[in-house]
């Protein structure tokens, strides 16, 4: 074992506020740079250790427990905002979508059994509460005994016909 | 913090409110499309059911009436567009071009000609397989459904883009 590896395991074993070499150590450390340096250290962090207040496991225990559960609450409150945001954007989204998929009342009515259209160009640029006025008034006719389309020429001397007949003059 | 939760939210809606303006109008359209279907579906099944049409009937009134609605409708295209123009023509207060004005008159006249040909036509097909007691029914219902949808006009029509004055 060299000098120098026998005296810095010396430094470290050396009890605080016993600070004297041997007259042979001395020497030695007059003439090591290295191991001069490295003892200057050593006394050094054992002067910053000094001024340290005394460890408290308890204490500390405790505080970090607090620093712990403190984060913890704060994280919790941030996931519940953005789980509440979350939803109510998916609720928003959801209405969205729901009332635009909904079926019209009047659309679920009467299945139609013919499968053909006959094109009325007149029903082109009205509005949607237009044409449920048009509609109704169709569904209406028939319980109501109204004639809205089904007047018959043998019908004759009502006036349903006498209305259409007399709309074509001029 | 309430900061930072306010901005999330506006970054989440912002984007919705566009499309939800978007939407109105796509539902909008979308709804009278479904409404004009089902009415044009319901009036096929009137006539079908009161006119007692076979199946050979129905499947001919099913492509004569598709033949000239469509006809019809650009007709009526047409008509809606030339008197746009002459509205635009007769504003009070805006002197009005007499060559376009006279154009204008004689193609809406014009039109009018054209569209009771195109009724004319359009009977004398119904003729080649209808009775006459049938063709003159679906006639009177055609023209009973006319001046009823010519009444529901404004009923509801404050969302009306452009008001149909036709005379047609």
């Amino acid at each position: 074992m060299s000098e120098c590896t026998w005296l810095s395991d010396r430094m470290a074993a050396l009890p605080a506020d016993q600070a004297e070499w041997s007259a042979e150590d001395q020497r030695h450390l007059i003439g090591c740079e290295s191991c001069r340096r490295e003892w200057e250290l050593v006394r050094a962090a054992r002067r910053l250790g000094e001024q340290l207040p005394d460890f408290d496991p308890v204490a500390t225990n405790a505080a970090v427990r607090r620093r712990l559960q403190e984060a913890a609450a704060v994280r919790t409150k941030r996931i519940r905002a953005w789980v509440f945001a979350g939803m109510a954007a998916a609720a928003a989204v959801a209405g969205v979508v729901w009332t635009g998929d909904r079926p019209d009342p009047l659309l679920r009515s009467e299945p139609v059994a013919t499968g053909f259209r006959i094109p009325l160009p007149e029903l082109d640029g009205l509005q949607p509460a237009e044409l449920d006025s048009v509609l109704r008034a169709m569904d209406q006719a028939p319980a109501s005994g109204a004639t809205l389309e089904s007047t018959a020429p043998a019908d004759t001397g009502n006036g349903d016909l006498d209305f259409v007949l007399e709309s074509w003059e001029g | 913090m309430r900061f930072r939760y306010l901005l999330a939210f506006s970054v989440l809606f912002a984007p919705l409110s566009p499309l939800a303006a978007q939407g109105q109008d796509s539902e909008r359209d979308r709804r009278a499309d479904s409404l004009r279907d089902r009415i044009e579906e319901r009036f096929a099944a009137r006539v079908q059911e009161q006119l007692g049409l076979n199946n050979d009937q129905a499947a001919r009134l099913r492509a004569t009436s598709e033949t000239f609605g469509k006809r019809r409708r650009e007709l009526r295209e047409r008509a809606q567009q030339l008197r746009e123009a002459l509205r635009q023509q007769l504003q009070p207060g805006v002197a009005a071009n007499p060559d376009s004005v006279t154009k204008l008159t004689d193609a809406l006249v014009d039109l009018k000609l054209t569209s009771a040909q195109a009724a004319r036509d359009e009977m004398r097909e119904y003729a080649k397989y209808l009775t006459p007691v049938q063709r003159a029914r679906l006639l009177v219902m055609r023209e009973r459904m006319y001046h009823h949808v010519k009444g529901a006009h404004g009923h509801g029509g404050r969302e009306r883009r452009h008001r149909d004055r036709s005379w047609m």
